[in-house]
């Protein structure tokens, strides 16, 4: 179940930490926004769709990054504050508090998606030109979507034992790795692609891309194909995460481990 | 002096009990040699489909495997302020006899320990998977400027870690030191590729020196041949432990004349 | 206030915590925390639970407040069951734990109370002015735009207090409400239960300061290694000592060994010592103390006694009785 009211206040709960101390998003972009940087580098000599390839997919990587971290963190955070349990005493479904909080840390993603393309575009001198600007927006919107309800699973796990932020930490960069963003997909291991599949993340770069490099369409599904493909993706793990979170609730009530930092 | 040790040595044990009381051995070892493998796998893909002959993945794989050190012993060692103060425990060590340097030189010493574990598994990936030869490397050599540049880069991360006594920032300092050495220290690409106004940069890391060492080591150079880089980097170390040991005091002093022992 | 109504009913509630998970090696035992334990909770009163640290004062609250899941046995709150029906329950108690966390601390105490408003969906249009009477109730009012972490215990306590009120709840849990608060603080935060009791609202607590359970409380539990020992109303439990006299030790060098000798003089049925800063403090309840003074003065000779006197029991008598007693 959604409680949109929670999810509007824990988004403006987080985002009220952001503004009062706002150097504490660093932590969650800086790995992603290096990360597209030095592929920058790595790609500068080759020019062209290759940069813009980079910059896309830098931009995707920024906004799974800072889920990551702060979606687990958010979790964390209220154990670390003594506040995990002032929360679910409320009637608010605790899946909807931490997906209020993944909405907003996905956006502050985007904060990391700008500065590569400010880095790309005067550092680097790449034009960033949209194609499609449009379909760019849903596509950059369905991926922000998809990368919170990604988070919102990792946050379940974080319910039941502190130890998850050790799975987070284990599963970022491999995301890196699997989605394809930076290099296509194709360069991966077959026995990899299953992974990379169920990603979300996979396909709404691919639409990123599709909607902005001319001729681009790396695994034959047309924009709308890898659009879809996000949303499906998407709903399948908002399902599980909903799921996870009644289950792993019920195992941290018998356990009692929720105050436990 | 003596009691100073036993503070260094109590604070190691902390550091350790407090790591595996979280999460057991076995997942945390999980949790280092992922994020080495993975973040490794990264830069060689990128790497191999850029086709950059100057970057190539053997070469960003060694320099990757280089930087798993970054984690523990600049990274660990900065966290801890900010940690102590997320406990609430800061404030109660500052009041012990035992000076906030000597504490954090033990977290020093753990995570020293877990950084050369780290990459000499990383060097083991490296070689493994991503064809890096280090069948003509002189291991004591190796050895030496594996221990040199994680004796620099501790230093540098204790000098960062006083920060985090007085402000708040040393996490979040930790955390850009942490990834920048991948842009700035010839890890992933050669220092001459980044902009000539941002190449002194580098020289400030002590790990742009291991990472050359390192290469100097795996294309077959002995001690003698990198001992200008030991050289160099002992004395940075050197040099960083004293900036730290004077900025712990500092720190403290102005901590506790701000009352910021608790903020977090 | 007591009104007839019974709004919590707990029947022979366990709960034991599973040793923990570890992939190698052992977690550890298991753990008793509550062992059959049952009370009702009448509609409009305070209800205490007073107990030693440990005792399961902490646990027993939780399963109540939805936050744990019993092992065995049944707890109901305004008819409805803590376990299946905790979406039903929630709007309609609160849970004050109090202490340093528990708060947001870099929000504002406004900000904090907001955002608690929201998850219990307080009507939007009585949220401002609501979460304003709250901080004017608690004494906040100048604070209340002043961010957490720059306040004191007092006012994090006070806070607390607030966010607990925010959905008007039928039943208000409070675990140690005034745990490290100075008395003045405490005598407020008291007053201030004692008036929302007036007005209705049933009350639990947990606590383990005896004055604290004797002057607020309508009836209480005492609890000891998750065990109810004796419930009744603070009058009742001090009758069960009335007949009793206390014998009040002020020493020096007073410890267990000296504990144990006075527990077993005939007629003593329980000894505490109380250790103050370089002195102890000790009561024995006896049946007839002016009969065994001599007995303990001859006892402690060797010890440094400053003083011995016969006291009237009170409330700690009766829990120490109940508790610590043969």
């Amino acid at each position: 179940m959604i409680d949109l009211r929670a999810m509007k206040a824990s988004f403006k709960q987080q985002s009220i930490h952001f503004f009062v101390d706002p150097q504490w998003v660093i932590p969650s972009i800086i790995a992603p926004f290096i990360f597209t940087t030095v592929t920058l580098f790595l790609f500068r000599h080759a020019g062209g769709d290759l940069l813009l390839y980079a910059v896309l997919g830098g931009g995707v990587l920024g906004m799974w990054g800072n889920t990551i971290h702060s979606s687990s963190w958010s979790i964390g955070y209220d154990r670390m504050n003594g506040t995990l349990e002032a929360i679910m005493v409320t009637p608010a479904p605790l899946s909807s508090v931490v997906f209020g909080r993944c909405l907003w840390n996905s956006f502050l993603g985007l904060l990391n998606a700008l500065a590569v393309f400010i880095v790309a575009e005067f550092a680097f001198g790449i034009d960033v030109t949209v194609q499609d600007p449009l379909g760019f927006v849903v596509a950059m919107m369905a991926t922000l979507l998809s990368l919170s309800v990604l988070g919102m699973v990792f946050g379940a796990f974080y319910v039941v034992t502190r130890a998850s932020s050790a799975f987070f930490q284990i599963l970022e960069f491999p995301i890196y790795v699997l989605s394809g963003a930076v290099f296509p997909l194709m360069n991966l291991p077959d026995w990899s692609r299953p992974f990379s599949y169920v990603i979300p993340a996979t396909w709404g770069a691919e639409a990123l891309k599709i909607s902005t490099v001319a001729g681009h369409d790396s695994m034959g599904l047309g924009y709308y194909g890898a659009l879809g493909l996000t949303g499906l993706t998407t709903v399948a793990f908002l399902l599980i995460s909903l799921w996870l979170f009644t289950y792993l609730e019920g195992r941290a009530k018998v356990n009692g481990t929720l105050v436990r930092y | 002096m003596l009691e100073d040790i036993t503070g260094v040595k109590a604070s190691a044990l902390v550091a350790m009990r407090s790591q595996f009381a979280v999460v057991g051995p076995v997942l945390w070892l999980v949790q280092i040699l992922s994020t080495a493998l993975f973040q490794m796998w990264f830069f060689v893909l990128v790497s191999d489909f850029a086709g950059d002959p100057g970057a190539t993945p053997a070469y960003v794989a060694l320099g990757n495997a280089v930087s798993a050190l970054t984690y523990s012993a600049v990274y660990g060692v900065t966290m801890s302020a900010g940690a102590e103060k997320h406990i609430g425990t800061m404030a109660t060590i500052m009041g012990t006899p035992t000076r906030m340097f000597y504490v954090f030189l033990g977290k020093g010493a753990y995570q020293s320990i877990i950084g050369m574990f780290t990459v000499t598994v990383s060097l083991g990936f490296a070689s493994l998977f991503f064809g890096v030869d280090l069948s003509g490397a002189n291991l004591v050599a190796l050895a030496a400027v594996l221990l040199a540049t994680c004796f620099a880069m501790v230093g540098f991360g204790m000098v960062i870690g006083s920060v985090g006594v007085y402000l708040r920032s040393s996490m979040i300092l930790g955390s850009i030191v942490l990834y920048l050495g991948l842009l700035l220290c010839g890890v992933n690409f050669p220092i001459s590729y980044l902009p000539w106004w941002l190449q002194p940069a580098s020289y400030v890391f002590p790990l742009t020196f291991g990472v050359q060492a390192v290469r100097d080591v795996a294309a077959g150079a002995g001690l003698a041949e990198v001992a200008p880089l030991l050289a160099i980097m002992l004395s940075i170390g050197a040099a960083f432990f004293l900036m730290a040991y004077a900025l712990f005091n500092y720190f403290e002093r102005l901590a506790l004349k701000r009352g910021s022992l608790d903020m977090f | 206030m007591n009104g007839g109504e019974t709004v919590i009913v707990v029947r022979d509630l366990t709960k034991v915590y599973p040793a923990a998970a570890r992939l190698f090696g052992d977690g550890g035992r298991e753990k008793l925390a509550v062992d059959h334990v049952s009370f009702d909770v009448r509609r409009g009163e305070i209800f205490g639970l007073l107990g030693p640290n440990g005792a399961g004062k902490t646990t027993t609250i939780k399963m109540l407040t939805t936050l744990l899941i019993p092992t065995s046995g049944s707890a109901s709150v305004l008819g409805l069951d803590a376990v299946r029906d905790p979406v039903k329950l929630r709007p309609r108690i609160n849970l004050v734990s109090g202490g340093e966390r528990g708060l947001y601390f870099r929000l504002t105490g406004r900000q904090n109370l907001e955002f608690f408003s929201d998850m219990y969906r307080v009507p939007r249009e009585s949220k401002k002015a609501k979460i304003q009477y709250l901080l004017d109730l608690v004494g906040l009012t100048e604070a209340a735009d002043v961010r957490v972490e720059e306040y004191s215990r007092g006012m994090k306590q006070r806070l607390h207090l607030a966010r607990g009120l925010v959905n008007d709840p039928e039943v208000l849990f409070l675990d140690e409400p005034t745990l490290g608060l100075d008395p003045e603080i405490s005598r407020e935060t008291r007053a201030l239960i004692r008036r929302l009791s007036e007005e209705g609202m049933t009350i639990m607590l947990t606590t383990h300061y005896m004055f604290e359970a004797d002057e607020l409380c309508d009836r209480l539990a005492i609890i000891s290694e998750g065990v109810i020992k004796a419930m009744g109303s603070p009058y009742s439990m001090k009758e069960s000592v009335r007949n009793d006299s206390i014998i009040e030790i002020e020493a020096r060098e007073l410890g267990e060994a000296q504990r144990k000798e006075l527990s077993d003089l005939p007629g003593v049925s329980a000894v505490s010592i109380q250790f103050l800063e370089a002195r102890q403090l000790s009561r024995i309840v006896v049946d007839d103390a002016p009969a065994l003074i001599p007995t303990v003065a001859a006892l402690l000779e060797n010890r440094k006694v400053i003083s011995i006197r016969v006291d009237q029991p009170t409330l700690e008598d009766a829990y120490i009785k109940l508790v610590n007693g043969k």
